[in-house]
């Protein structure tokens, strides 16, 4: 079953951008933004060639390989059978990933 | 659908043991020991790096780098302990989605090029997002990788996460083929 992954980057969520869910399918890499944040890259909602949908989580310094490792566990999860996968949710203060403090949320339309 | 994500990370920190107000220290990179980084690329300068003397962050602007030589302007005194370290950051470490792997290509005997369909592109339009890896000269060193990537992309994991080749860690599937990795270069598209 296809898993589908949620953030949420403010409290409230009401505006542009301020939450998103993806198909765990269109995850497709995983890097450091910098020493406390990782990008993950979504294949875009606009479906425009070569620009991604970007989620940036803040975390503890140097923790990316913990963070990419807890999110590819998110995204193949086989422990529960709800295809809805919060992974941060800053709106209800729910982080599924340890360490993770928040989120920022950029799409490319 | 469970897909794996394959983490390589370069390699990044060595430590001194300064002499007496000592300025000077050459940094093993580019795959000569300590660094996969090469400090001769504008794009791998000092902003790059965090420098720890005795437990106290040395500023950027207190210090400065010539191609693999940073210089601590006030200098260290002896017995000082200096540790610079990477910056992780995009070209550092990465996942990538297992069924975006495109290719494992010989570019000589002692270096190796992975591909992935480049993570911001849904065409083929772009440069693709690559590995270099160097690595021992042996015959059958290809056959090794191409191998070793095969096993990564279908290995059954619970999380779906695979260490394909940690060079700070010396772990990943590709440690297992003995060929002695000593450079990691990821050329990720923006």
């Amino acid at each position: 079953m296809e898993k589908y992954l949620y953030f949420s980057s403010t409290t409230p969520v009401d505006s542009l951008n301020d939450a998103s869910l993806y198909s765990a399918s269109k995850m497709t890499i995983m890097n450091p933004a910098s020493a406390t944040t990782t990008e993950v890259k979504f294949t875009n909602r606009a479906g425009t060639a070569v620009i991604s949908d970007i989620i940036v989580l803040t975390h503890a310094k140097n923790d990316h390989k913990n963070v990419m490792k807890a999110l590819a566990s998110l995204a193949n999860t086989e422990r529960t059978n709800a295809p809805f996968v919060v992974v941060a949710d800053v709106e209800n203060s729910i982080f599924n990933i340890d360490g993770v403090t928040a989120c920022a949320i950029t799409s490319a339309d | 659908m469970k897909t794996n994500y394959l983490f390589f990370k370069q390699i990044g920190s060595q430590s001194f043991i300064a002499t007496a107000n000592q300025t000077n220290f050459t940094l093993a990179d580019d795959g000569s020991g300590n660094f996969d980084q090469d400090f001769s690329d504008g794009s791998n300068n000092e902003a790059h790096v965090e420098v720890v003397s005795d437990g106290v962050i040395i500023a950027a602007g207190a210090r400065t780098f010539a191609t693999n030589v940073m210089t601590i302007t006030a200098g260290v005194a002896l017995g000082k302990v200096v540790t610079v370290t990477a910056v992780p950051r995009e070209g550092t470490e990465v996942a990538f989605k297992a069924d975006r792997f495109l290719g494992v290509r010989a570019t000589n005997d002692t270096t190796t090029v992975i591909s992935f369909k480049a993570g911001d592109d849904e065409s083929f339009s772009t440069t693709n997002d690559t590995i270099t890896l160097t690595h021992a000269s042996n015959a059958n060193a290809q056959r090794l990788i191409a191998s070793a990537m095969e096993e990564a992309i279908n290995s059954e994991t619970g999380t779906g996460f695979v260490d394909a080749l940690d060079r700070e860690a010396s772990t990943g599937v590709l440690v297992k083929t003995g060929l002695g990795f000593t450079n990691l270069q990821l050329d990720i598209q923006a």
